[in-house]
């Protein structure tokens, strides 16, 4: 019962963003518990939070700090788990050429890591090759490309282009997203699914067979 | 009506003869005259001829100073980023500790600072060439942008985590904006466009934008208002739970993002406020002609049946936006008569 009130205690610091003293809980019970239940706690937490995102009762800054606490304890976490990381699906993920906005991909990143996903994160500005050889070389099957500017979308396009021109595009699933984006331009320029937001994402990657 | 009158009248809540139109351009009218990134940045000349050309060719009714968006933030300190083919991009916050940069941080001299002084030649210029005919329409960043930039995205959890820095954060840049604004309308300036894609919709909820981000919008009106000078808001973003929220910000327009409901926003904030928006700057990029026309004819049917109201892209729209886009917006804009 404890255990129970502890992990309630601490996806109550993950959402309120309380990135210090969820780290500290997390050393405290990180001695007695599975790492795993933390994981599935944190998981949890930020399904939940994504209700709230949907609803509109959370916004951004919210997020920034719940993202900060998860990663926090995803810290305290790591070493102690013993996952075969061969068997969990890999997404390389990074915000296209020419575009430095980071906070909707680095959330993407935070959620799919509470989901158990192993993320390869290229960071912003990144170009359509770097985003291929760090799929290939990695062994990804997820590949999400961000952008949150009208003026840098080709360069989701020419990712695909690329893939295709290197007869790998059937290995990878594209997920494509930012402000600008939808589902029709998703089909124009042949990625998977356009998602709107982070928790979408994590949910299309969970629907995967 | 000359563009200017037909844009102005729209602004001050009336009818002109037709519904006016505007483009958020940025570096779209240097690649219409086969100009360069490098180019827009070292050549108010060549700047000036991009804008004054493309009014005309296109027949929209404002011009514009595109790369003054990004203009205050370099001029405080941070660093830009201007390379070919892609748009302009803040990359360094100089706001790092606020216990240590804030204190250094200065309050902006328009006639000194950074490329402040080539912006106001080139509004100079732009004036001299359109009085009369065209609206002079430079930026003007909103407090909450222009601190975010400062600061860069520590800004968002600064809202509830570092506040009382933020406020002063908020306080000096206010200083800055309001020396800029000024230094703008004694340019020429017919009309400033206050930017705030920050305090978007879908980034910050209805509560911080009314503690800060509608905050400062409000008192940097208010100390504009005396320059006589005709003010706008653009907001990027969802706003629909928050349209009421623009209505006591004594501006003279609101641009909205796409994703606002343009009758929604004619309803609750009345005949008289002009809005301004919203074809959406994906479709413009992608969408033909055709799709174009039918967009611009609903923001026209649900929010400019009575004047009051600029057709207008609902943000920046791409430098590869097919011109023959622009001219379905205006083409079906000229169709309005009142």
């Amino acid at each position: 019962m404890i255990i129970i009130k502890e992990l309630e205690e601490l996806a109550i610091l993950v959402k309120d963003g309380e990135e210090e003293e969820s780290a500290e809980l997390a050393e405290r019970i990180i001695v007695t518990l599975e790492p795993q239940k933390i994981i599935q706690t944190l998981t949890a937490t930020m399904r939940e939070l994504g209700i709230l995102f949907e609803k509109r009762e959370i916004f951004v800054p919210e997020l920034l700090l719940a993202s900060d606490a998860l990663l926090a304890v995803m810290k305290v976490v790591e070493p102690h788990l013993q996952q075969n990381r061969d068997q969990v699906r890999t997404v390389v993920l990074g915000t296209v050429a020419g575009d430095l906005h980071e906070i909707g991909k680095n959330i993407v990143s935070v959620v799919l890591k509470a989901e158990g996903f192993n993320v390869i994160d290229l960071g912003t500005n990144v170009v359509a090759h770097e985003f291929v050889s760090a799929a290939v070389k990695n062994r990804a099957s997820i590949v999400g490309l961000s952008t949150l500017m009208t003026t840098t979308m080709h360069v989701q396009r020419e990712v695909i282009e690329r893939l295709v021109a290197e007869k790998i595009r059937e290995r990878f699933k594209v997920i494509v997203g930012g402000a600008p984006v939808s589902q029709k331009w998703a089909d124009q320029i042949g990625a998977d699914v356009y998602c709107e937001d982070a928790f979408k994402g994590a949910a299309y990657i969970n629907s995967l067979p | 009506m000359t563009s200017y009158q037909r844009f102005m009248s729209a602004l001050s809540g009336q009818k002109p003869d037709q519904v006016p139109v505007m483009v958020f351009n940025r570096d779209w009218a240097m690649k219409q005259v086969g100009f360069t990134v490098n180019d827009m940045m070292n050549g108010v000349e060549r700047f000036v001829f991009a804008q004054y050309h493309c009014a005309i060719e296109f027949g929209y009714d404002a011009v514009q100073d595109p790369h003054g968006i990004s203009a205050e933030s370099e001029a405080l300190g941070c660093t830009l980023r201007i390379e070919e083919g892609f748009p302009l991009t803040v990359i360094d916050h100089p706001i790092r500790d606020y216990e240590k940069d804030l204190s250094g941080l200065k309050v902006l001299d328009p006639y000194r600072d950074g490329r402040l002084p080539s912006i106001l030649e080139m509004v100079r210029r732009l004036k001299e060439l359109c009085a009369g005919s065209f609206v002079v329409n430079p930026y003007i960043q909103a407090p909450f942008r222009n601190a975010a930039m400062l600061r860069g995205n520590d800004v968002y959890k600064d809202l509830s985590r570092n506040r009382d820095h933020l406020v002063q954060l908020l306080e000096k840049t206010l200083i800055s904006q309001i020396a800029y604004g000024n230094a703008l309308v004694n340019a020429g300036a017919d009309v400033l466009v206050i930017s705030d894609p920050t305090s978007s919709g879908d980034v910050v909820s209805r509560a911080y934008w009314l503690e800060l981000g509608h905050e400062y919008v409000k008192k940097l009106v208010k100390y504009l208002r005396p320059t006589g000078v005709k003010i706008y808001l653009h907001i990027c973003g969802d706003n629909n739970d928050r349209l009421e929220t623009f209505a006591d910000l004594d501006l003279d327009g609101i641009s909205f993002g796409e994703k606002v409901d343009l009758e929604a926003a004619r309803n609750t904030l009345g005949d008289r406020t002009c809005i301004i928006g919203n074809v959406g700057t994906a479709n413009l990029l992608n969408s033909s002609p055709e799709a174009i026309a039918d967009e611009s004819r609903m923001c026209i049917e649900k929010a400019g049946k009575n004047g009051s109201f600029i057709l207008c892209s609902g943000c920046s729209i791409s430098k590869d936006c097919p011109p023959e886009n622009i001219r379905a917006m205006v083409s079906t804009a000229s169709e309005y008569k009142y």
